[in-house]
């Protein structure tokens, strides 16, 4: 087992509410190798949940397991990429790549080599010498995935990673990520808003509830790869993960925009004084 | 504007002794040249903006660390250097003057004075808003402490910094001036002061002018290229 996430509970404190649960006893298990993803509405606390799988900040309760031992705090066994892909922009491409090895042990010489190989293998090979700014959204994307795959992780954890990037090349990624993994053989944990590049990506796929984020449904993706999201294979899947979460949703928008307001089902814009047919 | 300058003094629309001609002004800035008067008081005014501002650059970016880093620092610090920002370089003349006598050193403390606290300040902001996510970015490698200082917030950091030298120089210029027409000692300002004992709008002009133009003519050929350099290479342009 890659991954084991045992009753995990965290609540943060703030000024205007008090104590706000944003994670509820949620139980997970990704095994070896496996594409996982995790969709959620906005707020349901799922990147905290990365968050604290990464190590970068502790559960209230609960335990996280890698490969059957305890974990404790943040390791190199596990690397975060965050949604603004957050490279350090006085460094060129392959000196943000090599500065995940930097610090360990290794010869220069050996970290460039690996540091190209990895940049290759995400199709930068041309753009080494570039510095982040002179590259697009998708690209620098690109930059940290390979920065994240170089120092060799057993788990990739990915919040939203694509969130920014926009359609034409998020669904070029997609099917990059889908290669990248099948190669690499990683074990991804993958977090998203969209229903989409959710069914798209997973293997198995856990739908997170509003705040506070307890996972509600469960579901296990078996249509061959690589996927679209374009996929007609896929699109009964969609509707029904849509119309669990519309509820979920629902309920963050009452929340966020404090009147009554209620998603209307196959909702039809028209004028009233139509008659029927009339515009046919 | 030399031109027009020109212009309105043949216009006479002004006195010409307090609005003396632009070639007035020139042929003064050529005399003292020639008699030795400017190049004797601008190296040693030179000599003292230079160590004032370096010594503010070491004061300024240290205690900009400081405050950026540690927060009861910044809360009790930040808001005294903002009343002393706003109380202007002058003010500082007679502490310096007591504290070190009529000379040398006093210039160099109100130089140094006026420029370190803009240097401090933008240190301090640099510091302070480094994007959270390279922090977390650099923490997943294991980096902490001084490593994470040097490797992240510093370089974060730089354009601001350097952005705050740049503001610095003019500062140490404007508290030279100051200096030098409060205190004494031979230098632009103490030559503006000698204009002003001869009744020479023409000769205070054109020091004036001088002055102006070496504080600019340093920042443009130094500071704005350096600024210019990194604030592309960090893609803030």
């Amino acid at each position: 087992m890659a991954l084991l996430v045992k009753n995990l509970s965290k609540s943060f404190w703030r000024r205007d509410v008090g104590d706000l649960q944003v994670l509820s006893g949620i139980d997970l298990e990704v095994e070896d190798g496996e594409f996982v993803c995790i969709l959620g509405p906005t707020g349901c606390g799922k990147s905290t949940f990365l968050n604290i799988i990464a190590g970068l900040e502790q559960p209230d309760a609960g335990e996280v397991w890698i490969d059957d031992r305890k974990a404790q705090g943040l390791s190199r066994d596990r690397m975060l990429l965050f949604q603004e892909p957050s490279l350090f922009p006085w460094l060129t491409v392959l000196e943000n790549v090599e500065f995940a090895l930097k610090f360990k042990n290794i010869s220069k010489q050996e970290i460039k080599q690996h540091s190209l190989e990895i940049l290759k293998k995400v199709h930068l090979g041309r753009f080494i010498n570039a510095f982040p700014h002179e590259l697009s959204t998708g690209m620098k994307q690109r930059v940290a995935i390979a920065r994240a795959l170089v120092s060799n992780p057993k788990i990739l954890l990915m919040d939203e990673p694509f969130g920014l990037v926009d359609g034409q090349t998020r669904i070029l990624l997609h099917l990059e990520l889908q290669e990248i993994w099948q190669e690499t053989k990683k074990t991804i944990l993958f977090v998203t808003g969209s229903v989409e590049e959710a069914v798209c990506l997973a293997d198995k796929l856990y739908v997170f509830s509003k705040r506070p984020g307890r996972i509600i449904k469960k579901y296990q993706i078996d249509y061959p790869r690589p996927r679209r999201e374009t996929d007609k294979n896929l699109i009964d899947l969609e509707n029904n993960i849509m119309q669990l979460l519309s509820c979920e949703i629902e309920k963050v928008v009452k929340e966020e925009v404090d009147i009554e307001y209620t998603i209307s089902k196959d909702g039809v814009l028209c004028p009233i004084d139509r008659n029927l047919g009339s515009n046919i | 504007m030399i031109a027009i300058w020109e212009v309105i003094f043949k216009l006479r629309l002004f006195n010409p002794k307090l609005f003396p001609s632009a070639l007035a002004i020139l042929s003064k800035l050529w005399e003292g040249f020639g008699t030795g008067l400017y190049p004797v008081a601008l190296q040693s005014s030179l000599e003292r903006v230079v160590i004032g501002y370096f010594l503010a650059i070491i004061f300024g970016i240290g205690l900009g660390v400081l405050m950026g880093l540690i927060k009861f620092i910044d809360d009790g610090v930040g808001t005294i250097l903002l009343g002393i920002q706003s109380m202007g370089h002058a003010a500082w003349v007679p502490f310096a003057v007591l504290l070190f006598g009529e000379n040398e050193l006093a210039v160099i403390f109100i130089v140094q004075i006026s420029a370190f606290i803009t240097i401090a300040l933008n240190t301090d902001s640099g510091i302070k808003f480094v994007q959270p996510a390279l922090i977390s970015q650099a923490k997943l490698y294991g980096l902490k402490g001084v490593r994470l200082f040097k490797e992240v917030i510093l370089p974060a950091a730089i354009p601001s910094i350097i952005t705050g030298m740049r503001l610095g120089w003019a500062f140490s210029w404007r508290g030279l001036v100051t200096a030098e027409i409060l205190v004494s000692g031979l230098g632009v300002g103490h030559v503006l002061m000698q204009a002003k004992e001869h009744n020479d709008m023409s000769f205070v002009l054109a020091t004036m002018l001088l002055i102006a133009a070496i504080s600019s003519l340093v920042d443009n050929l130094l500071f704005k290229n350096i600024e210019r350099r990194i604030r592309r290479r960090w893609g803030l342009v």
